[in-house]
């Protein structure tokens, strides 16, 4: 029996091997019906997002709910193999700690000042850029640059300027008279977190004056013409006509200003290391030093989730802004 | 009062360029304080009065910096480019790929990706700290390069898919449409067609990725804790939180820091504008 059908299954024959081109050419029939993408947009497209949705949503998402997970137990860099659930506790924990109540207070005074300032000075700038004048579009270009410096650069920059010995901000206020003696901004309780600010506005600026101005250039010039016929100019047509045409490009900067405010991490870290004391400790800080510097894992992913959740409230202005522009 | 110095549209152009200057000089003069510090010797840079113009020129913080000491910007400046130019090509070719599919084909599920690829966008780069560190370290990408360059394109390729989907929104369909008769693919008249008339797009989002990656500091701070693989903001902190601060030599780095990024945003200067400007303003 065995010799049989070992005779039947005669190798040299051609039509043993047809089932298996047969099924060689199903599968290559498979692939190029896969890949024709005239006759469907959806398995284009699944092979064109396929490498953005890998590294977005599998480095991104993934790693959320891990540090989700983790926010729910107890571990420390030194345990980091036993989990175990506590339940709120880390929550329950950042609410009742008060130098996390203190960090959320340096954050909100934070990005209330630098968007405040930057949506105010941006605004005054872009009206100031849209004038027509000798020089104007080499200010246009050079006003760009302190958006391409790195944070850690900003942060060395105004911590130079800003020395209690030598800087020379220092130096300009003595010899206009508004200060006596140096001040050691940097370590002053005071002065500390309105250098950050300024850092911050020196550098983040020039977003806003991007934004606003590419806004105030697609509102027509025969507008004006028409106000200033009813006797509205100046500051009138500023407010009657400019203000209501670049709220857009305003809402956007604000949202935007907002999210990189709370994220704001590098100059904090650079000018201050979050001194004197506690003072200039904002939410990102703190939650770095958690995770990075004592190693409450828990703790610090507990933290993230409340900072989230913040800039999530920020992002769905965001979102649906985005949308309803779309539509209409 | 009839002089011709005081005309209203004289008097306006005064006050326009009083606080012009007043502007530029507040966001130039930092440049300015950080080279004149580098190239100046170190006892000139606690005199009393500060040397507007310097006295003395030397290079020997730029040549102490490059060569091999403590903190070796050589090496830094060397990865910090080799990360960014990863990150903006892989950045530039998925966010083709991804703008494409959101602007021009239908599926299912589209408008949803596509909010949560906004959202991602939106996070706070310190929540994910921890977790990256922790997968980093499992897989064995902390403390190396493409470690970096992982973590970064994931951060920028949201960015880059918005800033390309607009463009690519702009582009007619008819000039595709014909493409497509005369017997193109979709693939081909993407290359072909769509591809190259939005090489402003392709450009703005190149420059966003490699200035955000020259300056990208806390993520590679949690990843890369070896000198051998530290990027230039790194190095930078480095030198300001370890050792006595010597300004001299720091602003030299910070010089040879801002070089590239300033560089490319003048170049390219009309193109970012359309690039961080776009959804922002209605076309």
């Amino acid at each position: 029996m065995h010799h049989e059908a070992f005779i039947d299954l005669n190798l040299l024959s051609l039509e043993v091997y047809l089932p298996i081109f047969w099924s060689l050419f199903e599968v290559k029939r498979g692939i190029q019906r896969f890949f024709d993408f005239e006759r469907s947009d959806a398995k284009l497209a699944a092979v064109l997002i396929t490498p953005t949705l890998i590294l977005v949503i599998g480095v991104v998402a993934y790693p959320l709910i891990y540090s989700f997970r983790m926010s729910f137990g107890d571990v420390e860099f030194a345990n980091i193999k036993d989990y175990d659930f506590v339940g709120i506790f880390q929550y329950v924990k950042t609410f009742t700690d008060p130098e996390f109540i203190q960090a959320i207070q340096v954050s909100a005074k934070f990005v209330f000042s630098t968007v405040l300032v930057k949506l105010v000075l941006g605004t005054l700038i872009a009206v100031m850029l849209k004038e027509k004048f000798f020089g104007r579009s080499i200010a246009r270009a050079l006003i760009i640059i302190p958006w391409a410096t790195p944070f850690v650069v900003v942060g060395i920059m105004w911590k130079w300027m800003l020395h209690s010995k030598v800087g020379v901000i220092n130096f300009f206020l003595q010899r206009l008279g508004i200060i006596h003696d140096y001040i050691p901004f940097l370590s002053s309780k005071t002065f500390a977190i309105p250098c950050v600010v300024l850092a911050d506005v020196w550098q983040g600026t020039p977003f806003f004056i991007i934004i606003i101005l590419a806004g105030l250039q697609t509102i027509p010039e025969d507008l004006y013409e028409a106000a200033h016929m009813d006797g509205a100019s100046g500051i009138k047509a500023f407010f009657t006509i400019t203000l209501p045409l670049i709220r857009f490009p305003l809402f956007i900067s604000t949202i935007l200003g907002t999210i990189f405010a709370i994220n704001s991490f590098d100059l904090f870290f650079v000018l201050t290391k979050g001194g004197p004391g506690k003072i200039t400790t904002n939410a990102t800080l703190f939650d770095w030093n958690n995770a990075f510097k004592f190693y409450h894992l828990s703790y610090a992913s507990a933290i993230s989730y409340v900072i989230l959740m913040f800039s999530m409230l920020v992002t769905i202005g965001y979102v649906v802004l985005m949308r309803k522009t779309q539509v209409e | 009062m009839k002089s011709k110095f005081f005309t209203a549209k004289k008097r306006k152009k005064i006050i326009l360029y009083f606080f012009l200057i007043i502007t530029m000089a507040f966001f130039l003069f930092p440049f300015y304080w950080i080279v004149m510090t580098s190239i100046q010797p170190k006892d000139q840079l606690y005199a009393p009065i500060p040397n507007f113009i310097p006295k003395n020129i030397t290079f020997d913080n730029y040549i102490n910096i490059l060569g091999a000491g403590r903190v070796n910007i050589a090496i830094a400046l060397k990865n910090s480019l080799i990360v960014a130019v990863s990150v903006t090509v892989v950045c530039i070719v998925f966010g083709i790929f991804a703008a494409y599919a959101f602007a021009r084909l239908r599926f299912k599920g589209s408008n949803v990706l596509f909010v949560a690829l906004i959202f991602a966008q939106m996070l706070p780069p310190v929540a994910l700290l921890i977790p990256f560190y922790l997968i980093f370290k499992q897989v064995g990408l902390t403390n190396t390069l493409q470690g970096l360059v992982i973590m970064q394109t994931s951060w920028l390729l949201p960015i880059v898919t918005w800033i390309l989907y607009s463009y690519f929104k702009t582009i007619p369909k008819d000039l595709e449409d014909s493409a497509r008769i005369d017997g193109a693919s979709k693939v081909g008249a993407l290359m072909r067609i769509i591809v190259p008339v939005s090489l402003p797009g392709l450009v703005s989002s190149g420059v966003i990725c490699f200035v955000f990656s020259m300056g990208e500091f806390m993520g590679a701070m949690a990843l890369v804790n070896v000198t051998r693989f530290h990027t230039l903001p790194l190095a930078l902190a480095q030198f300001v939180t370890k050792y006595s601060i010597e300004y001299g030599k720091i602003t030299a780095s910070a010089v040879l820091t801002i070089i590239f990024p300033v560089a490319f945003v003048l170049i390219f200067q009309r193109y970012i504008v359309k690039g961080l400007t776009a959804g922002a303003v209605k076309e």
